[in-house]
């Protein structure tokens, strides 16, 4: 902390405007350049800082950020934060940076789009998703507590993760490959769908406990065979519920 | 005997890859064909980061991709090979190595080519490697992910010409 | 009063998945219940709420693949089963469910017209910019965003007007046996969620091992 770079509360007021802009990343997402106009919209408190009322400067720098751009929306704000950087550096007119910054945004954003949506949609956002259903199961009286509980939970550590990105991206201490490492995305990577997994175990062992002697087993026997026609077979998870729906309606006609 | 896709992103790892391609297909290694990864150091370890740690990344030029799979590599383990254009593509099959099928994810607008599908834009440069490719004896088809429907790139390209 | 209210919070939770914030109001575990809330029957909204969370469990908007929508889906749902008879009520919410799920897929396909459409924000801005017209950012931004939540709210309001009407009358067609199947049916449905949800936490390792400095 302490080798921070001195700067003035005028850049701290617009890094702040960039973070809250970035909320509307996607908000003209389009199959062309995808979240092309999101970054700019977000970008723009920055480029107003820098240019003013030069419109024809403002004009260039706007066109500049139109092309196409894509990446997870909680991992933007790392770009952004070091784009605004490179932007200062290029109003001062130090050259080679416009290219260095095009680069940047193409290069980065796949990469941190595959992170993000590894870590937060398909094993965070399920982790938290499932300890709902578990507060559900285990009785979490009153119920307004469930829905409040995961958005807390959700959204506590995503928000503090936006913003240290941002901060992160425009000071930029170190690259991004060490600060990966030193996140132990990977540790969290292992640890993670672990804690998922008994998590699941957790929830089909609390259920089949309520559905009693008959149907618990069979709610248990269900859960694996669905896993396993979803993982090998890889059966879309809404087709597989009409099928189990199905069976266990003509299984309940029957019995 | 281990499965092999070949791709070609220009985004190389991302998403649609990782999520869409490896977790889907239960695939185990990536490898990235591409001279400018190769020689980007920092890049590098991003992309090695950007996987998550029970999948192995592999970055080779054009020409140690040639003489691995010629050494069996694709018989390791399934595999998905990503290019970041069509002329590596075009460069790896000169050096004798023979592709069954290639699959086009991205390739993506950037003002000057033209767009032939959502996230399909092309050169001429591009269209001329795809009819090279694809009178090599490899099939081209694009899709994003591999539960979409394929689509006949080569048929697409002739229309519009 | 209801429905136009239940409509516009849900066309703010929709438009939460894609287009704003992405602080996940849109999972049907929060939604859910929420609507619920405000109709009065929390414990309907999240009976909904964690039946489609489980389902929708790993779901990844990846790229640019579109998924089925689950907070249209779990918002409407909601609404309708909250108003079911009493007599085999789990029945009904799941009757409910197997209706309005296609309904998802439908607004799934709206939206990827949607966002076909939307790369003319693109050109226009291309366009204004030349003018100096700076200004058009933020508008963009704003109408882009009114047309997600409206485009989401409108659906959610025809769809639970129809759904209001048609599904009582489908499901008094039924016999009681199916019904009844139906009401015992329902708590099997968590096991095809909980089953997706052991799918994705497992993944296959690379036999090469894998060196970090």
């Amino acid at each position: 902390m302490s080798k921070r770079v001195k700067i003035g509360a005028r850049e701290k007021k617009t890094l702040m405007r960039i973070f809250w802009r970035s909320f509307l990343l996607q908000a003209v997402w389009s199959y062309e350049r995808m979240q092309n106009i999101g970054f700019l919209f977000s970008i723009l408190p920055k480029l107003k800082e820098l240019y003013g009322n030069d419109i024809d400067r403002l004009k260039e720098s706007c066109r500049r950020h139109l092309g196409y751009f894509n990446t997870h929306p909680y991992m933007a704000s790392f770009i952004l934060g070091h784009v605004a950087r490179c932007e200062e550096r290029i109003a001062a007119g130090e050259p080679g940076v416009v290219e260095e910054v095009n680069r940047f945004k193409l290069q980065m954003a796949g990469p941190l789009a595959a992170t993000g949506d590894k870590y937060f949609w398909s094993v965070f956002r399920p982790l938290v998703g499932l300890i709902g259903v578990l507060l559900f199961l285990l009785g979490v009286q009153p119920y307004y507590l469930i829905p409040l509980i995961f958005i807390l939970l959700y959204n506590l550590p995503t928000y503090r993760h936006r913003y240290k990105m941002l901060v992160y991206g425009y000071y930029k201490k170190e690259k991004m490959s060490e600060l990966m490492k030193n996140a132990k995305v990977h540790v969290s990577l292992s640890i993670m769908p672990f804690a998922g997994l008994l998590t699941v175990l957790a929830c089909v062992v609390l259920f089949s406990l309520e559905l009693g002697a008959v149907r618990g087993p069979v709610f248990a026997g269900v859960t694996v065979l669905v896993a396993m026609l979803r993982k090998y077979l890889r059966i879309s998870a809404t087709r597989l519920l009409y099928i189990v729906v199905l069976i266990s309606i003509i299984g309940g006609l029957i019995f | 005997m281990a499965r092999t896709v070949f791709r070609i992103d220009d985004r190389l790892i991302h998403g649609q890859v990782l999520e869409g391609w490896i977790h889907n297909l239960n695939l185990t290694r990536v490898a990235i064909v591409s001279e400018r990864v190769k020689n980007d150091e920092e890049y590098r370890r991003i992309l090695e980061f950007s996987v998550p740690p029970e999948i192995k990344v592999d970055i080779f030029s054009i020409r140690e991709m040639a003489e691995k799979i010629k050494g069996g590599y694709t018989e390791e383990e399934d595999t998905i090979v990503l290019f970041e254009n069509t002329s590596e593509v075009l460069e790896l099959l000169d050096y004798g190595v023979r592709i069954e099928s290639l699959n086009v994810g991205c390739l993506h607008y950037n003002g000057s080519n033209l767009q032939v599908r959502k996230s399909i834009a092309v050169t001429d440069k591009d269209i001329n490697n795809f009819k090279d490719i694809d009178s090599m004896g490899t099939q081209i088809e694009c899709r994003a992910l591999p539960q979409d429907r394929k689509v006949d790139l080569v048929e697409i390209i002739n229309k519009i010409k | 009063m209801n429905p136009l209210i239940v409509s516009i919070l849900g066309g703010l939770f929709v438009s939460d998945a894609t287009a704003v914030a992405q602080i996940m109001v849109s999972r049907p575990i929060f939604c859910g219940p929420v609507i619920g809330l405000v109709l009065g029957d929390i414990f309907t909204g999240i009976l909904v709420g964690i039946v489609m969370e489980l389902l929708w469990i790993s779901v990844v908007p990846l790229g640019n693949a579109v998924p089925p929508d689950s907070t249209v889906v779990a918002v409407s749902a909601t609404y309708l089963a909250v108003q079911g008879p009493e007599e085999y009520r789990y029945g009904y919410i799941l009757f409910v469910l197997l209706i309005i799920i296609p309904a998802g897929i439908l607004f799934k396909k709206m939206d990827m017209i949607h966002r076909d459409f939307n790369s003319f924000f693109s050109h226009r801005l291309e366009d204004q910019l030349n003018e100096g017209n700076i200004g058009f950012i933020d508008k963009a931004t704003y109408i882009s965003v009114s047309i997600f939540v409206l485009k989401a709210a409108v659906f959610i309001f025809l769809l639970i007007m129809l759904g209001e009407n048609l599904c009582p009358c489908l499901y008094g067609m039924l016999g009681s046996g199916i019904k009844k199947s139906l009401h015992e049916s329902f708590f099997m449905i968590p096991s095809v969620g909980l089953g997706t949800a052991i799918s994705t936490f497992i993944f296959k390792k690379s036999q090469t091992k894998k060196d970090f400095q």
